[in-house]
Order: C-alpha cells, then structure tokens, then sequence
C-alpha cells in the first residue's frame, strides 16, 4: 500500500482542470484505440473466415484463388467430411477423451499448486522446478519411451492411454500458471477464514479456489485446445479406428503427394467449432470469476 | 529473508501430511506418466543405437561428441539456435508489449471485452496443423490475397515474396506466431488486472496520478508476476517451437535455411533420417535443448522471484 | 464360402483372421478400398481380411517406430525405399522376406535395389513400384508458339526464352520444398552428371560429387534461373501443381505422381512428357530418371505371419501389379503389367529402354544429414545469390562425408 502511495506524486494545486485537459484528449485517443482494437479483431478471425469460406467451394478453386466470396457454394465438403471420416464417432471419443483429461490434470494441480504458492516446506522449491521440467522437453522425444509404458500398462488402443498422457502433460502447465495466480493473493483472506473455524481443506476449497477461477478458466481452455487438436499421440497409441479423435479425422485428408483442401476446411469447420463454444462459455465464467472475485 | 509481517506463519505452513495430500496426486500422476518417459527418453542420449530402437551399446557422450565436431551440426545447430533466440525475442517483446497493451484496453472496456478475448483467442482453436498453412496461402506472391491487397493500394514495393526471401521469413514466423498465441497473455493480464483491488488505482486516482503514470506505478509492479509467467512460458514455446516453422520451411528450414530451428533439426536427425543411430543423436540434441531451456528458465524464475520479493 | 466374400469383412467369421496393413499414403489406401485390391484378394483367399490404414505421411516413420516395437503391431507395412527402410530392418523389426517370398523373379533390378538392408544384403520389402521422375509441358503453349518438344538442352534453353519473351513463365519448380528441388535438380542434371556411368564411378568411390561433371549438373539449375516462375523459392508444391495445370507455367519437372494430381485437380490441361534433352557434349544420352518407390515389409510381431506371408505372396505377384500400378497411377516395379493411362505407358516405355537412377534417393539418405536434403537448400541459396554451384557441390558432399561410404554398397 505504502508503495503505491509514495510514488505517485501529488498534482499540485487541484486537479480539475488538468483533469479536463485530459479527458478532451482522452476522447480522441479512444477513438484510435477503438479502431486498433477492431483492426486487429479482423486480422484475428482472417483465418476462421479463410476456412469458412473455402469449405463451400473445390479443391480448384482453392488452389487458384484462396480468398474470394464462394461463387457457387457447394455442401458437397461437409458430406465427404462427414461420411469418410466418421466424424461423428470421432467427436464422441474427443469429448470424453478431452473432458476426462482436463478435468483431471486440472483437479490435481490445484491443489499442489496452492500448497507451492502459499506453504513453506522443506524441498519447496526443487519440487516446484521438477513440475516446471515438463514443459521443457520436446514431447516428440517422449513418443517412444512413452509408448513402452502404455504397452507395459497394456493400455495400446485404449482411450485410457490418452487420458493419462494428456492429463499427466497438462499437469506441469497448469500447476505453473496457477502457482502464480495462488501467489498474487493477499494472505488476509486466508487468515480471516482460519479465525472463522475453516481447516486446511475447506479454506482452500470454499476461500482459495473460488478466487482463482479466471484463472482456472484460463487454463481449462490452455489446455483443452491442443488435446482436442491433437492427432500424433492418438496415432501412436490407438490402432482401431473406432477409438480415433477428430484430431486424427482431420489427416486423412492429408494426402502423399496432395491433400484435400476442400473436404479438409470443412473437417476443420466441424471440429473448430465446439472450441469456439467452449471458449465462450469459459470467458463468461472468467468475467463472472473476476467480478464474484476479489472486489468484497 | 523478507518475511512479510502480514501473513500469519499459521497460514504459511500446514502439517507434512496435509502438505503431502495436496501434492501427491499430482507429483504421482506426474512422475510416472511424464518424468519417468521422459528421463529414460533423455537417457537414450547415452547410449548407441541400431535401426531406430534396437540398442548396440551404452558410448557414453559420443553422440553430443558428434553434435560439436561433425558436418552439417557444426554449423546447423548453432544456425538453428540462432533462429530460436530471435524467435524468443521477437515473441517476448510483442506479446509482452502488444499483449500488455490489448489487455489494458479491455479491462477498461466492460462487458464488450468478451467478444474482443473471443475473438483474439480464435487463432488459437485453429488446428496448428493448418495455421501454417493457411497462412502459406494468404501470403502467396502468386495467389495471395496479402500482395493481392498491397498491389490495389499501390504498395507493389511492400508486396515481397514473404515466405521465399530468407529477410522476411523468420520475422513472418515470429509474426504468426505472436498472432497464433496472443490470446493466451491477453487472457492471462486481463485476468491479472481483474484481480487488482480496484482501490489502489482509486488512491492514485484521487492523488491525481495520470493514466500512464497509474499504470507504471500501480498497474504494472502488480502484473509482475504473471508477467513472469507468460515470458518464461513464451521462453519455453519459441525454443521448442516446431508446427510452424515445420508448416513454413518444411524439414529443411526453406528458404536456405532461414527458419530452421532445433526442434527442425531434431526432426530431421530422428526417425525419418534413415540413420542408424538415429535415436541416439537425436536424443543427445533434445538432451542439449533440454538444458538450455531447463537453465533459461530457472534464471528467468530467480529475476522473477527478485521482482516480487522487491514488491512485497 | 464363396458368397461370404461379398460382405468385403463385415461379415467376418469366428475363425476368419484379420491383416492389417499400414502406409504412409491416403492414396494407397483409397486404391486399396475403392479400386477393389482388397476385395480381389479376399475373394480367393477366404478367412483372411484385410484392413489397410493410412498414417499421416508426415510422421509415417515416427509412428511405425512405436507401431512396431510392441503390441497392437500391424502385420505388414509399406516402407520408403533405401535408407529408411535398411534403418528398420536393422532394427530387427521386419524380416528378411528372401524366404518368406517365393518368387522375385519378376521384379525389375532397380525396384529391387531400394528393398535391401544396407547391413546384409537381403530383400526386406516386396517393391510396390517405380517412380519416373521427367519434365511436363504444356503442349497447347508448345503449339501457340511454335515450339516441337526439344532435342537439345539449347533447344531447350531456346524453348524457354521464347515462352518467357510470350509473358508465360518457362519453368516451374516447388521451390521452397527441398526434396521437390533435389528431384527437379535430378531431372534435369542427371545425363549431364553422367548418369549410370556416374553412379559406378560413385559407389565405387572413384568419382564424388565435387566432379566438374556433377558440379556443371548443378550449374544447370543456376542457368534456368531466368526462366523459372516468379518467386521460385516461396512457391509450394501445391502451388506447382496449380499454376502448370492453370497453365500459368509451360514446364514442370516432377514426378510420375503428378499425372493423377492433374487429374484430381479438375483442371483440364493437354500435357506430354519427355525426358531433358542433352546436348552433344555430355557424357550421357538422355536418361528416364527414376527410384524405388516404397516396399511391403513383414513386421517381427505380426500375430498372423503365416496369413501375412500368403498375403505378401499375392502382393509381389502380377495380378496385385496390375491392379496397383493402374489405380495408384504408378509404375509398376515388376513386369506382367499394361498400364491404361497413355502418359504412364509413354513413361513406362521409356524407363524400360533408358532407365538411371536417382542417385539422391538411393545412395543419399541412409544417414542424417540427408544428400537430398542438402542439395535442397544449396541449390536455394544458388538462387539467392549466395552461393555457386561448385560450393554448392562441396558443401553437399562435406554434409554427406559424415556418413557415407561406397562400399557399403558393394554387396551387390
């Protein structure tokens, strides 16, 4: 507090017509910021469009001009889609495989996050550097040593597999950006809930986790979107095609020596979709957390 | 150590057991799933390798020893690293800036910020196996709508061949990839300025603080530690950066090598090489990654730390 | 017996054994479902099926690695030719087929070639096909202008300037993609090199490629570079493929693959082929360049071997031939075969009167770094102005000298 107050100067001699000054300027300069602000709103959905757009039309038509308004729309992509890559079987198994590994990886990491950010144990630190050490190496290395175990585990060609990987991998993302939002807040509220008769595990659950939920929301979707998009861990360990994810739908249009761009754009339209869904909900869960949040 | 008087020691420790029922769960899940692979995947850098998995004999460093003596790596890893650096710089700098900068302009929008995070963060959904190359097709001298729209303006000058000239590629990487990820630290600041007790800018308000002054003083030594978050996770990303790079130069680096990078270059040396030892050299570059990466980030943790400790 | 057949697997009995086969082509496998392979087969083999699977081509080799070092194994696999598969046969995961496989006899040298383990010399992939590598033309831009197909690389040369001096863009090349450079340099160099004659003074280690002969090949790639595309080194194969078959560019050179693209494309464009040209000088005729394309190998862990062995039988036989080469739109590795595209028969023709082989592809990538990969990049950088065609050639034999070495190809 006494930071705050200490380096910022006191404007002499009232503030009120500086203040005028300002805000005549101010208006202006919303103006361009405004504008900045949708500019790059456009360049941000160019690509959504980009896909939109080319999934009405033909593999040609994409080639030799890959951004127009479709002349002549064609849902002929989206049935191709639709019927060679069993999309609809596919996205049953995303689901399930992407809900139960956030859901998981997130449920553990909170709390190992909160006792990081806020305990003092012996062994703290190295603990917390050994989390961090997941991110660091290229998960491609992981692939061989990865599938030994899974083998070992006979869990190949079991959705199971994924959900422990994903889960496993999220842990070290999510455990890292939590501990900073754990750590951000201010030790009063804790002590205030312990004062009203709250154990360890209640003033995290009912006092701490409510607090970071933006936080949360913010890894939820962090995480959700490579699982849902991932196609080379299911390859390496599923084998029947009825365990496949709409990440793996969406190589078989890729082709050896061409892809089909056409039915691929309206794969891809199918499968960004339920993101884009998700992605909605979970801002207004971070709006509501925000406001729900630290304002008493 | 600058022990806060605020924070009752009460609240700060918690019996072994309690400390252990928080963290074993996760430290279980992820030991045996992700630290045991990948230790042993890190351990394959130590031994000699025929076919792929078949394993010849334990050679020590030789295949690191190869790493630093022999043609092309001599030259091709520390090119590729190059890569990585600029890439982690150019990132840093834009999202820590242009991020910073959308996050404040809607925190101070209201509700309207949503359709803005929405759509800031779309570029993210997209499946990464396509961004690269939907932006291979925007960016196309000869098809693309990019230099299409430069020419109708009259900027025929500015209308290169982006991704053919080796000035221009690694910049329109880095470029696509701040565009691919910025949701991320918008997201992430805009929830870090959510959770700023509206107070303190009120104080510096009625103490006549201007926007720009509140914001250096107040806003910012705040933000500090998701700052830190977002450059060490960004630090993380641009080194091991592959699906772009990959998507834009292919196994090569195209063009003549301007957006190799190391994860390229363990692309190239793994599997597909046709190498016998493929494994083992491999390995001994994601090894040397590895390291770097593991060393950039425990120093980016400690300047953080520093930071913070300063602030409380 | 006969009629259960028809239901193509879905009516599988209890004893009925299921093969499966994997490759790294969407292509192979759409010819296996809907040119009906899978069902010639299963109809004269009853109780076996089979279901072939594509594996995304892009990381085909890191996924057979996993795929067949434990359960789950698939029971037989398409390898790439030459490097990648003599790495899996050394690492013991496929087996020599020498044994395995009764008859090779109808297979040509060159398919056979890319199907050996470089460590012992034994067959470990029943070939799947060649691929030709030549120049495409536009004939409707050859006729306009006048232009006869060229006798001569200055015919040639000449040819291009004339297109070029019509707005037309001469020569096109997927110039930001390596190995589509290192093919094209091929095509068009390797008469020039020497060809055959080149390769035994190669692996016989008595030539490298810093010879003036191979150096003055990759000077050609610096000659045409006034007549390429606009651009060449941001230009993808997509992009190659398109602005040949819009007719925006009026020769392409590349692979035998290219006459189905055309084809899928939907773009209507009157095409022929022919191999460079070369000029009197050269130490060669003209010469069909061409590679193993891909083999069908048996995994160690395969739970059906016996099944797997009968079904790889069928595929190195005349009937699988006939029916692959002709849906694949490839050319066939043995003989026995009538290929019906008339473009492929003319390329077909002429691989079986002057064939040469593509020295990148099969000397080049047994190791890391990759011959071809290499050549990719220089022959960029000679169109960037950084660098010359004998550095070039150095710098490609430099990178690959950490690696190669001719006698490990002497156990013919």
């Amino acid at each position: 507090m006494t930071l705050t107050l200490d380096t910022v100067e006191r404007a002499p001699g009232g503030a009120t017509a500086p203040a005028r000054r300002r805000r005549g300027r101010w208006n202006a300069q919303a103006v361009v910021i405004t504008t900045v602000l949708w500019l790059y709103a456009a360049v941000c959905v160019l690509p959504l469009l980009t896909m939109i757009l080319n999934s009405f039309r033909t593999h040609l038509q994409i080639a030799t001009d890959p951004w127009p308004i479709p002349t002549d729309p064609t849902l002929e992509n989206y049935v191709s889609a639709w019927a060679d890559a069993s999309f609809s079987r596919y996205a049953l198994n995303s689901i399930l495989i992407t809900v139960s590994s956030v859901a998981i990886s997130t449920a553990v990491s909170l709390p190992a996050a909160y006792a990081l950010a806020r305990w003092r144990f012996r062994g703290r630190d190295a603990l917390e550097g050994l989390f961090m050490s997941g991110l660091l190496i290229p998960f491609m290395l992981a692939i061989l040593p990865m599938f030994y175990l899974m083998d070992w585990l006979r869990l190949i060609d079991s959705p199971l597999s994924l959900i422990l990987i994903y889960s496993a991998n999220g842990i070290p993302f999510s455990v890292f950006v939590l501990v900073s939002f754990f750590r951000q807040l201010p030790g009063e509220l804790e002590e205030a809930a312990f004062l009203d008769g709250g154990n360890h595990f209640t003033v995290f659950l009912r006092v701490m986790v409510p607090l970071v939920r933006p936080a949360v929301a913010t890894v939820v979707v962090f995480r959700f979107v490579p699982i849902w998009n991932d196609f080379l861990m299911p390859l390496v360990m599923l084998r029947s095609r009825d365990n496949y994810t709409l990440g793996v739908g969406l190589t078989t249009f890729f082709g050896e020596y061409q892809n089909d761009w056409a039915s691929l754009f309206a794969g891809l339209v199918i499968t960004t979709l339920p993101l884009l869904v998700l992605f909605i909900l979970a801002t207004r869960q971070i709006i509501q957390g925000l406001t729900a949040g630290i304002g008493k | 150590m600058a022990q806060t008087t605020k924070n009752a020691s009460s609240v700060q420790r918690a019996p072994a057991i309690v400390v252990a029922l928080f963290i074993l769960p996760a430290f279980a899940l992820f030991a045996a799933v992700l630290l045991y692979p990948m230790a042993s995947a890190l351990g394959y850098s130590l031994f000699e390798w025929r076919g792929g998995t078949n394993l010849v004999r334990f050679n020590w460093f030789d295949n690191f020893v190869v790493l630093f003596t022999e043609h092309p790596f001599v030259e091709q890893m520390p090119r590729a690293f190059l890569h990585n650096i600029a890439i982690f710089a150019g990132t840093l700098v834009l999202q820590n800036s242009a991020g910073l900068f959308l996050a404040v302009q809607l925190h101070r929008l209201g509700p309207v910020r949503r359709l803005f995070q929405v759509l800031y963060t779309t570029p993210y959904l997209v499946s990464p196996l396509v961004v690269g190359y939907l932006w291979t097709l925007l960016l196309s001298p000869t098809f693309g709508p990019v230099n299409a729209a430069l020419d109708a303006l009259g900027l025929d000058s500015l209308a290169v061949s982006w991704l053919g000239e080796p000035a221009t590629a690694l910049p329109v990487l880095i470029l696509v990839s701040v565009w691919q990820w910025i949701g991320f630290p918008v997201l992430l600041y805009g929830a870090a300025l959510g959770a700023i007790p509206p107070e303190l800018n009120d104080a510096a308000s009625v103490d006549g603080a201007g926007g720009w002054r509140r914001f250096r003083h107040v806003t910012l030594p705040l933000l500090t530690p998701v700052i830190g978050t977002v450059s060490i996770l960004t630090f993380i990303g641009a080194m091991e950066m592959f699906t772009l790079p990959y998507a834009f130069g292919g196994a090569t680096g195209s063009p003549a090598g301007a957006t190799d990078v190391l994860s390229v270059l363990f692309f190239r040396v793994s599997f597909q090489s046709g190498a016998s030892n493929a494994l083992g050299v491999s390995s001994a570059l994601a090894t040397l990654l590895f390291l770097f990466i593991l060393g950039g980030a425990l120093l980016g943790r400690r300047v953080i730390r520093a930071q913070e400790e300063k602030l409380s | 017996m006969f009629m259960g057949a028809c239901g193509g697997g879905s009516g599988a009995s209890a004893n009925e054994v299921r093969l499966t086969v994997w490759t790294w082509s969407n292509e192979a496998m759409n010819a296996f479902k809907k040119a009906g392979i899978i069902d010639a087969f299963e109809k004269t083999h009853p109780g076996i099926a089979v279901e072939v699977v594509a594996q995304l081509d892009k990381n085909y080799e890191t996924l057979l690695t996993t795929g067949l070092a434990g359960s789950g194994s698939p029971d037989i696999v398409a390898l790439r030719s030459y490097g990648v598969l003599s790495s899996f046969a050394d690492s013991g995961n496929i087996v020599p087929l020498d044994d395995v496989v009764k008859d090779w006899s109808g297979f040509s040298k060159p398919a056979l070639a890319g199907a050996k383990g470089k460590a012992n010399g034994k067959f470990y992939a029943v070939p799947q096909g060649i691929q030709t590598a030549q120049v495409y033309y536009n004939k409707k831009i050859f006729a306009d202008l006048g232009l006869a197909v060229p006798a001569s690389w200055d015919e040639l040369i000449a040819a291009a300037q004339k297109i070029k001096d019509s707005g037309v863009a001469p020569i096109v090349i997927p110039g930001s993609v390596a190995a589509q450079i290192s093919l094209a340099a091929e095509i068009l160099g390797n008469a020039r090199r020497g060809a055959g004659d080149f390769e035994q003074a190669f692996i016989a280690g008595r030539k490298n490629l810093t010879d003036p002969d191979n150096v003055a090949a990759v000077g050609l790639l610096e000659q045409i570079q006034p007549y390429l595309v606009d651009n060449v080194t941001s230009v993808t194969l997509d992009e190659a493929v398109t602005l040949f078959a819009t007719g925006r560019a009026a020769m392409f050179p590349s692979g035998a693959w290219q006459v189905t693209t055309f084809a899928n494309l939907g773009a209507e464009v009157d095409y022929g082929t022919f191999d460079v040209p070369v000029n009197a000088e050269w130490p060669s005729k003209a010469v069909t360049v061409s590679y193993a394309d891909g083999g069908w190998a048996l995994a160690k862990r395969s739970a059906h071997p016996t099944e797997a062995a009968v079904l790889l039988n069928w595929l190195a036989g005349a009937e699988f031939a006939n029916l692959y080469a002709n849906a694949m739109g490839t050319i066939p590795a043995r003989d026995g075969v009538t290929l019906k595209n008339p473009q492929l028969a003319e390329m077909y023709q002429r691989y079986q009167s002057t064939p040469s082989t593509y020295l990148g592809a099969a000397y080049l990538r047994y190791g890391s770094p990759s011959g071809t990969d290499l050549l990719g990049e220089q022959v960029q950088k000679i169109w960037l102005g950084e660098t010359t065609p004998a550095r070039a050639a150095q710098s490609v034999q430099t990178g690959v000298n950490a690696w190669f070495r001719p006698a490990d190809f002497q156990h013919e």
